[in-house]
């Protein structure tokens, strides 16, 4: 395994220690946990970048102690500039001298008490500790407790933490494609994600769980808008998100496969919930 | 060879002359320069003493459509004259089409026909309704659905016997089997001692050699199938299968000499519905990652090697299907030989 995915997990593992009691209110979302869901269902792709994503549920979260104080003690900082809710911290690999790793703190906007444009303002804690993010409001009632250990022999940390479902990963990743498309923050792994969630989940799991948090007031809208964007993106093979796909496994898969498989998968998950 | 042209007009000759009634008699039998229209003639003599000539065309084997072709020549070239067509064996509708052109025929199995308007005669007897002995026709290729079981055989099995072990294992007729192997010594593929044990055989060229001669495409009816999510998933799904298959092409190559990750699997299957319904799998004209194939003898699912319970195509067959298959097969299938070579121990029997 790639040393960079041992020191990913070893760094979010330093966030979930430094979170403490605030470790409950956390639930893993991002690639992290893509990859904890649907393993590495192929290896066309690398399955995971170097950074962690944590949501934090501000209705499950406790005012102190303020949650910058571990991890502040723990090494991170909160990167500078006008970011907000990105923790930094800076390791050492055997071919890297100066790692810098992230690990992002994320709020759902509409269980959000700052309702300014970025900073979640969390009662208690640094203003900027958390950003708000639209379409993680399905992470809320999609989650199960999974051990999330670390990959190297030589750490035998652990912790049971929340991590979010394929279903309200699907709609995260969704939303995050349209948050972006058009502009150079688009990314084709993310689209190349929703392929791998779908891939590693059957449909009436999906629709299982969606059905759960589609009936959810706080979730509802956000869902909708998803399995339009699902239907949209990846309903053609040459929709936006499949040709995202084939461009993020491009020379490792066939195209035309990626493609056609994106269109399969969207219909089959859109038909169980129909049924 | 038992059946020459000049044998064979002295046998038809010989057995005509059998076959006359009582007091007819047949003489003068004789070869026809090799630049005539056809090989011999003969006298056929009356109890009156009036004579007929009758011509004598010889063929080691004749199909319906060369017996068209034949009496639409002698029409052409002898208008007229009794001719007749003689082969060690003449099927049923090889002879229907030299009766409906008016020409005689005999064979050695005993069917025969002749007509004469002067003297008038007329003989019609039948003989055998199948080829006793097929071994007078020479095979010239390895296309024949069977011929991959004798090929097969032998690459596989370090001692394959001879032609009766090899129809033993094969399930095939002797005199089938027979023929295959008189093509195989004639190209030098396999080496027989004087009783026609197989001492040597020359596995990798007589794999390429079966490839040539039925490429992929011609194994069996293919169709090209979607598994959305991929390889692993059907790999996940043939441990439980109930279906018989075999898994050839590269994704049974890449298991011994990988050379990239396979981006299709190809599966020899009973029933092409059955299986693509069995294991979820969505008909794809384009993208497809997986091709079943319904094969055209089902001697492919023998010797499958199983390995975490799913089932691999033989090497030899896999090595065979690869050749002559779409994309990187060809490169996959030297890269296969290369391991096939250096562990013979562990595939040949």
């Amino acid at each position: 395994m790639d040393e960079l995915y041992v020191l990913a997990r070893s760094v979010l593992l330093d966030a979930l220690e430094a979170l403490g009691p605030h470790r409950q209110a956390c639930v893993l979302v991002g690639a992290q946990a893509i990859y904890l869901r649907v393993g590495e269902a192929d290896l066309a792709v690398a399955p995971f970048t170097t950074d962690g994503d944590l949501v934090i549920d501000p209705r499950r979260l406790s005012d102190a102690p303020p949650i910058e104080r571990g991890l502040l003690a723990a090494g991170f900082e909160l990167r500078g500039g006008d970011s907000v809710g990105i923790w930094v911290t800076r390791r050492e690999t055997h071919s890297h001298a100066d790692v810098e790793v992230a690990v992002d703190m994320l709020v759902p906007e509409a269980v959000s008490p700052g309702s300014g444009r970025r900073a979640a303002k969390l009662q208690g804690h640094e203003p900027r500790a958390a950003r708000i993010a639209r379409g993680l409001e399905a992470v809320l009632f999609d989650a199960d407790l999974m051990r999330v250990a670390a990959l190297s022999d030589s750490d035998a940390r652990g912790f049971d933490v929340s991590v979010a479902g394929p279903a309200a990963l699907l709609v995260s990743k969704l939303h995050k494609i349209a948050d972006r498309a058009g502009s150079p923050r688009a990314k084709d792994k993310d689209a190349y994600d929703v392929l791998r969630l779908l891939r590693g989940t059957t449909a009436a799991e999906m629709a299982t769980r969606v059905r759960r948090f589609r009936a959810e007031p706080l979730s509802k809208a956000v869902t909708v808008e998803a399995l339009g964007l699902l239907g949209s993106f990846f309903g053609r093979a040459d929709g936006v998100g499949s040709q995202m796909a084939v461009r993020a496994a491009r020379g490792l898969a066939d195209a035309q496969e990626i493609a056609v498989s994106c269109v399969a998968l969207a219909e089959e998950m859109l038909d169980a919930l129909r049924d | 060879m038992l059946s020459s042209d000049n044998e064979l007009v002295r046998l038809a000759a010989e057995e005509i002359g059998r076959l006359l009634p009582l007091g007819w008699r047949i003489e003068g039998s004789a070869i026809e320069p090799r630049n005539s229209a056809v090989d011999g003639r003969a006298f056929i003599v009356a109890p009156d003493g009036r004579r007929a000539i009758v011509l004598i065309e010889a063929k080691r084997s004749l199909d319906p459509r060369g017996a068209s072709e034949l009496a639409r020549r002698l029409g052409i070239e002898l208008p007229g004259e009794a001719v007749i067509v003689v082969s060690p064996y003449l099927a049923a509708s090889v002879r229907d089409r030299l009766k409906a052109s008016g020409l005689g025929y005999v064979d050695l199995t005993g069917n025969a026909r002749l007509t004469l308007s002067s003297p008038g005669l007329h003989l019609e007897t039948t003989g055998a309704d199948s080829d006793p002995n097929p071994s007078l026709r020479p095979t010239r290729s390895l296309r024949g659905p069977k011929a991959g079981r004798v090929v097969r055989v032998l690459c596989d099995s370090r001692e394959p016997g001879g032609v009766r072990d090899l129809a033993a294992k094969t399930g095939l007729d002797p005199g089938y089997v027979s023929r295959i192997l008189a093509l195989l010594d004639r190209e030098d593929l396999v080496e027989r001692d004087p009783r026609g044990r197989i001492l040597k055989v020359e596995w990798e060229r007589l794999l390429r050699r079966w490839a040539q001669d039925v490429p992929f495409e011609n194994r069996g009816q293919a169709s090209s199938y979607l598994e959305p999510r991929g390889l692993p998933a059907l790999l996940e799904r043939l441990p439980q299968s109930r279906l018989r298959y075999v898994i050839t092409g590269s994704l049974a190559a890449s298991r011994l000499a990988p050379i990239a990750p396979p981006r299709l699997a190809t599966l020899c299957v009973e029933s092409l519905d059955r299986a693509a319904e069995e294991w979820s799998l969505r008909p794809a004209e384009a993208g497809g990652n997986v091709v079943l194939v319904l094969p055209t003898d089902d001697w492919v699912f023998a010797g499958a090697g199983e390995v975490a319970a799913i089932k691999y195509a033989a090497p030899s067959q896999v090595a065979a299907d690869l050749l002559t298959s779409p994309g990187r097969g060809p490169a996959e299938a030297e890269e296969l030989f290369r391991w096939m070579t250096a562990n013979e121990e562990k595939w040949r029997g």
